[in-house]
């Protein structure tokens, strides 16, 4: 049986007094694409630093394909491809220069990497574009460029940090597929994000952060499995917005009312039985209501169900 | 190791290369500069040439042995004498037409007047020159009362020529020294710039230690440090015939300017935390060793005070050598200087190394 391609235990790291993560532990399969939902801060960028040797741990240990980070460090991170938040390379320099060279850096040389650069140019679909300098791409080009450096010397373990922000839905879309295509390869992949629909789109598994803590691990379904029938119903309205939320956290079977931007979100048992009630409510408080949405339970609300925050918070 | 050190290193000269700033940098402004300066010290180098215009108000016999003075074949080749009214003289003199006056006034050979003597602004050598033969003149019809020969002499300017250096040799070795230390500079922030772009996170995520990276950057930094210094040799000997001295204390002195810039370079870079930082600290400090170490203004003009502080600088060890070098020194000479520029490098570097951080942020 293969090695996990991912194994933390315990794994904790401080910045001062404040502590970024906090005794976390996960497992990831070879082959099985695992994703870090939490919100900015939650300590996701922290846990990846971690885990490919950016970070020394205060505390726990990092395996990665069974090599341990700390015992056995190049081999470690010859396992893992990884995939930096921000672009992270040479704008002055082609992509095909900088292919080489980080090619070169994971041992790669030759008609091997000349091979490997035009693969992951395909897969990412730059081929054409091989040869423009990076300063040259727009803002998606350059992310599927970050991208497929990361790929180069086919690791075991794909890591993304959060590799679609500030990308046009065109591009994300085109990222999306590229990790779909390579994820469906073989490849195991840590994809951290706060964008739920990313994680519930990727990942077989899902482990929630918040503030340092995995507060919850498991299948899509499990997770939601354990909001039970609770769901979201969406009130956009104009009016006494917070007098609205505070009359519908004293109805029953609501768990949770909060006013987001011009919307009040309730949460609670059968959203759609609860959609008259609500309704009534805002005529009694003097709320003008304009539209109306009732949000099955997904990883959002599995979250607020965790922490009572929003993933956006 | 090897392989990544050599990659880092290609990859780092092939971004040096590409910037054309870092080209004008490296090799165009240290020969403009040396070629622009050596050209102004040149007119006064060597034996320098006076136009002197001299106006005769007097017509006297004595006026007549201060013609015949200054006409004398001993000062043809430093002084060309043009008989002007004595308006055109004064303008002639104020719009640096010529180079000094002297008018001789009604009653000079009577002693009721004494020489005047105008120098142009523009050229107070050639003022000095001037007042010189006046005074000559003065002081030996005033012994003789007779036939007054003119002495054989040269104009030379100290600025021009020191210590048997010219120059093109001083200012050679001057301004790329000087500009080592900017060209250097690019490669000992570069870590700070691979920390601002992100791509020192995907550097420390590959397989590899951070020393090899640190030491392909090294590897770019000198290589570009060193061909710089050896480009500007070659020009300056050959544009100028400028000497430097032999080939073995001429690259030897090279490589220990070469360290000790990427020492203090490096230094600077460690003690900022941005790269525009670096730069800022970096360029301040390149300029105060250039002006303590006689980048500037040559050594031997200095006062002895400043001489001695130049000795505290890698710039002053490196012209002092190359002085020798240049007036005959023996490469042995150098090795003293080569040996104090080696440790400026090495405790600067040594030091940032130490300063550095390496480790990542999230």
């Amino acid at each position: 049986m293969a090695d996990p391609a991912l194994v933390c235990r315990d794994l904790t790291k401080r910045f001062g007094d404040r502590v970024a993560v906090d005794g976390l532990s996960l497992e990831i399969a070879a082959g099985e694409s695992y994703g870090l939902l939490g919100p900015n801060g939650a300590g996701k960028t922290t846990t990846i630093s971690l885990v490919c040797g950016l970070l020394r741990p205060d505390g726990g240990e990092v395996v990665v394909a069974g090599h341990r980070l700390d015992g056995d460090e190049l081999a470690a991170k010859a396992a893992i491809g990884y995939v930096p938040q921000e672009v992270a390379l040479y704008p002055d320099m082609t992509a095909r220069e900088n292919l080489r060279f980080f090619g070169r850096l994971y041992g790669l040389s030759g008609a091997a990497l000349t091979s490997r650069i035009a693969a992951v140019l395909e897969i990412v679909g730059l081929k054409e574009r091989a040869d423009d300098r990076i300063s040259e791409y727009s803002g998606g080009m350059k992310r599927r460029a970050n991208i497929s450096a990361g790929l180069l010397h086919e690791p075991q373990l794909l890591v993304l940090d959060e590799p679609t922000v500030g990308v046009d839905p065109q591009s994300r879309n085109a990222i999306l597929e590229s990790v779909e295509h390579l994820a469906a390869g073989g490849i195991a992949v840590l994809y951290a994000s706060h964008y739920m629909e990313e994680v519930e789109r990727l990942c077989g598994r899902v482990g929630i952060l918040d503030e340092g803590h995995l507060v919850a691990e498991g299948s899509r379904r499990d997770l939601v499995a354990t909001v039970g029938r609770s769901g979201r119903v969406e009130l956009a309205a104009s009016g006494p917005l917070e007098a609205l939320a505070e009359a519908c956290r004293a109805l029953p079977t609501v768990e949770r009312a909060t006013v987001v931007d011009e919307r009040v979100e309730v949460v609670g048992s059968d959203p759609r039985s609860l959609l008259p009630r609500l309704l009534e409510v805002a005529g009694c408080v003097g709320v003008s209501v304009t539209s109306v949405e009732v949000v099955e339970p997904d990883l959002e609300a599995v979250f607020l169900h965790l922490t009572g925050k929003a993933l956006r918070d | 190791m090897v392989g990544v050190v050599l990659a880092v290193a290609a990859k780092d000269l092939r971004q040096r290369l590409r910037d054309r700033s870092a080209l004008v940098l490296a090799f165009v402004a240290p020969f403009g500069l040396a070629a622009i300066i050596s050209l102004a010290f040149s007119q006064f180098a060597g034996q320098a040439h006076v136009t002197l215009a001299v106006t005769d108000l007097d017509g006297g016999p004595r006026a007549a042995a201060l013609l015949t003075y200054l006409r004398a074949p001993e000062l043809a080749r430093v002084v060309t004498i043009r008989p002007l009214a004595e308006n055109t003289a004064r303008a002639l003199a104020a719009h640096d037409h010529v180079d000094a006056a002297v008018v001789i006034p009604a009653g000079y050979s009577a002693g009721e007047a004494p020489l005047a003597v105008l120098s142009s602004p523009a050229n107070p050598v050639a003022g000095a020159v001037a007042q010189a033969l006046a005074d000559g003149f003065s002081s030996r019809s005033g012994q003789s009362n007779g036939d007054v020969h003119a002495p054989a002499i040269t104009v030379e300017s100290r600025t021009g020529h020191l210590g048997g250096v010219s120059a093109a040799s001083y200012y050679g070795p001057s301004m790329a020294i000087i500009f080592v230390f900017f060209t250097v500079a690019f490669g000992s922030r570069s870590l700070l710039g691979e920390r601002e772009l992100g791509t020192f996170r995907r550097l420390v995520a590959a397989p590899v230690r951070v020393q090899a990276v640190v030491a392909g950057k090294v590897l770019a930094t000198f290589v570009l440090g060193l061909t710089s210094m050896l480009v500007m040799w070659i020009a300056v000997s050959r544009v100028f015939g400028a000497t430097w001295g032999g080939a073995l204390p001429v690259v030897s002195l090279c490589v220990g300017v070469v360290l000790a810039a990427m020492g203090i370079t490096s230094l600077a870079a460690a003690l900022a935390t941005t790269e525009e930082e670096a730069d800022g600290i970096g360029a301040g400090l390149t300029f105060v060793l250039a002006l303590l170490g006689g980048n500037f203004i040559q050594l031997y003009l200095l006062p002895s005070a400043m001489q001695r502080v130049a000795r505290f600088t890698p710039n002053g060890w490196a012209l002092r050598a190359f002085v020798d070098l240049t007036a005959g020194g023996r490469a042995r000479s150098v090795a003293p200087a080569v040996a104090v520029l080696a440790a400026f490098g090495l405790v600067t570097g040594g030091l940032a190394l130490r300063r550095a951080r390496w480790a990542e942020s999230t």
